[in-house]
């Protein structure tokens, strides 16, 4: 489904000289698999979550999705790519428009995506916050009025009225306190077993991703190992 | 708590806090009874929401003018909740080290370390710190090439070195009490055990009359004598173990919840401050009687240093 070659990818550091974050590393995720992915703060977790998703590029090498490279996408081809693979991050309240209302935020994805006419939105929302249990009553308040663990499940809400094949989460319950942790985990399992969702599951935690993940990779120096 | 001593406690006596908003006033804080004593390190844990931070605030008077307060904290011969401001600037605040949850966002952008340092030491009244007594702070914490640090502005510093200049500027000026805002969130491993490490360093070396606030259960049981359990604004339990000696139901669903158990998450999730006439945490107990649900327990004394508030142990 998504797969890296060969990644490479460097940042300079504040004396100009390149500061090598990912050493020619190969990842592969098949359908339903749960890969975990572990390492330091700072070893390039999220650099590679960046580049898996389009959105850094790498020095060398080539991510494919469904055998395609996505430096050939085209536009069509990534608004394909965008509903199939979604990404929740570490800090839900940086991705939410402060300006809008949640349910504003949750609609503009139906716009974007075309996914049903507008006076089906209602309904349509509605069957995923019954999968995240959110109320609706939530939806009329702004970012700023949810807590972290509301956040959090509005933004796998989000993800899902896509229908996506692969969730990329890079931290997502480590801002959280525990009894959020374990509705969010316990959520994403469901999806898991229910939807046949694919996940990348970036983590420190080696207790969270024993628990969740089938295989996990080790990212130390730059480079990919398959942890015991 | 009739017999107040002057004592470098923390003696909080029916404390309750509630924050106006546009429809109706939201109870942060229910009849907070609780004693922080000079010498122990304690643990404030619970839930996003349940009051912790709030409990924090008011004992570092920093509650917000809007809110509404009733009942007394008193720290030597201050009540610090009707005292003014300036007093606690002036007098009590240089009793107290604060150590903040986020490292980047704690110290100002454009003042070099040193001088942030210099800052602390003036509203201690105590003058500028020279580069050997910093010297020996900083290096106490594991830091190295201590003269470049403090030349330098925050973002020249990794988020680590920031953690443990917190550190260091928290009890800088020799403190009494140590707060610390969830020192752990986020951290991976390693980092993680370098904060456990200095919270340790901190409560053997320097000071051990600590208050952490925080989600790590772990890290309770590694630094603090005493935990204090809160949900929807009230006390729940105050034991010296959650792990081994935790009675309270929701004691207990915290620690089911916990990675290593399985996350077991607490039915129905976290609910808002609920009706006083009810146990709050009925709703969601599994050994939730009849009495539970129409009237509202005490915190009863299991033994000298544990008090639970549960029908169970009535």
């Amino acid at each position: 489904m998504l797969e890296a070659r060969n990644i490479t990818k460097s940042w300079q550091n504040k004396a100009g000289s390149p500061n090598l974050v990912l050493d020619h590393c190969n990842l592969k995720l098949k359908q339903g698999q749960s890969l975990g992915l572990m390492g330091t703060s700072g070893s390039g977790k999220s650099t590679l979550a960046r580049i898996l998703l389009g959105l850094a590029s790498p020095d060398i090498g080539k991510i494919f999705f469904d055998g395609q490279p996505l430096n050939s996408f085209n536009r069509k081809n990534w608004l394909h790519f965008r509903r199939r693979v979604q990404f929740i991050s570490q800090s839900p309240e940086c991705f939410w428009e402060p300006r809008f209302t949640v349910g504003k935020s949750l609609e503009e994805v139906i716009k974007i995506h075309s996914l049903c006419r507008k006076d089906e939105w209602t309904i349509f929302i509605d069957k995923y916050l019954y999968w995240v249990k959110i109320r609706r009553q939530l939806l009329s308040r702004y970012p700023h009025q949810l807590s972290g663990g509301e956040l959090q499940r509005l933004s796998i809400c989000r993800s899902l009225l896509l229908e996506p094949q692969i969730l990329i989460l890079d931290e997502p319950v480590s801002m959280l306190d525990v009894s959020v942790q374990a509705q969010i985990m316990q959520l994403l399992r469901k999806l898991k077993t229910e939807k046949d969702m694919t996940y990348l599951f970036i983590s420190h935690d080696r207790t969270i991703l024993q628990w969740f993940c089938d295989e996990t990779l080790n990212l130390r120096q730059g480079k990919l190992f398959v942890s015991e | 708590m009739k017999d107040i001593q002057i004592t470098s406690d923390f003696c909080v006596d029916h404390l309750c806090v509630a924050f106006p908003n546009s429809m109706k006033s939201a109870n942060v804080l229910s009849d907070i009874n609780v004693v922080f004593r000079h010498g122990i390190a304690a643990a404030v844990i619970g839930e996003s929401g349940c009051g912790k931070s709030v409990l924090v605030l008011a004992l570092l008077g920093l509650l917000p003018k809007y809110a509404s307060v009733h009942g007394h904290i008193f720290y030597n011969s201050f009540d610090v909740l009707s005292v003014p401001f300036a007093i606690i600037q002036s007098n009590l605040s240089k009793h107290w080290g604060i150590i903040p949850q986020s490292p980047s966002d704690a110290l100002n952008p454009i003042r070099k370390i040193k001088k942030q340092f210099d800052d602390i030491g003036k509203n201690a009244s105590r003058g500028n710190f020279s580069v050997e007594e910093l010297c020996d702070s900083l290096t106490s914490l594991g830091l190295s090439d201590i003269e470049r640090i403090l030349q330098s502005y925050p973002h020249e510093l990794s988020g680590g070195m920031l953690q443990r200049i917190l550190f260091a500027m928290a009890v800088c000026c020799e403190p009494e009490w140590v707060f610390a805002d969830e020192p752990t969130k986020g951290l991976d491993e390693q980092s993680r055990q370098q904060v456990s490490h200095n919270l340790l360093h901190l409560k053997t070396k320097k000071t051990q009359s600590m208050i952490l606030i925080t989600h790590d259960l772990p890290l309770t049981e590694e630094i603090c004598e005493v935990v204090v359990v809160m949900y929807a604004g009230e006390i729940m339990e105050i034991t010296n173990s959650v792990y081994t000696n935790g009675l309270h139901p929701y004691t207990r669903a915290l620690i089911a919840a916990l990675p290593i158990n399985g996350f077991n998450p607490i039915p129905d999730g976290p609910v808002k401050n609920g009706s006083s006439r009810q146990c709050r945490f009925a709703p969601h107990c599994a050994y939730a009687s009849k009495q539970c649900k129409h009237s509202h327990p005490n915190l009863y004394s299991v033994d000298d240093m544990h008090k639970v508030r549960c029908f169970l142990y009535a």
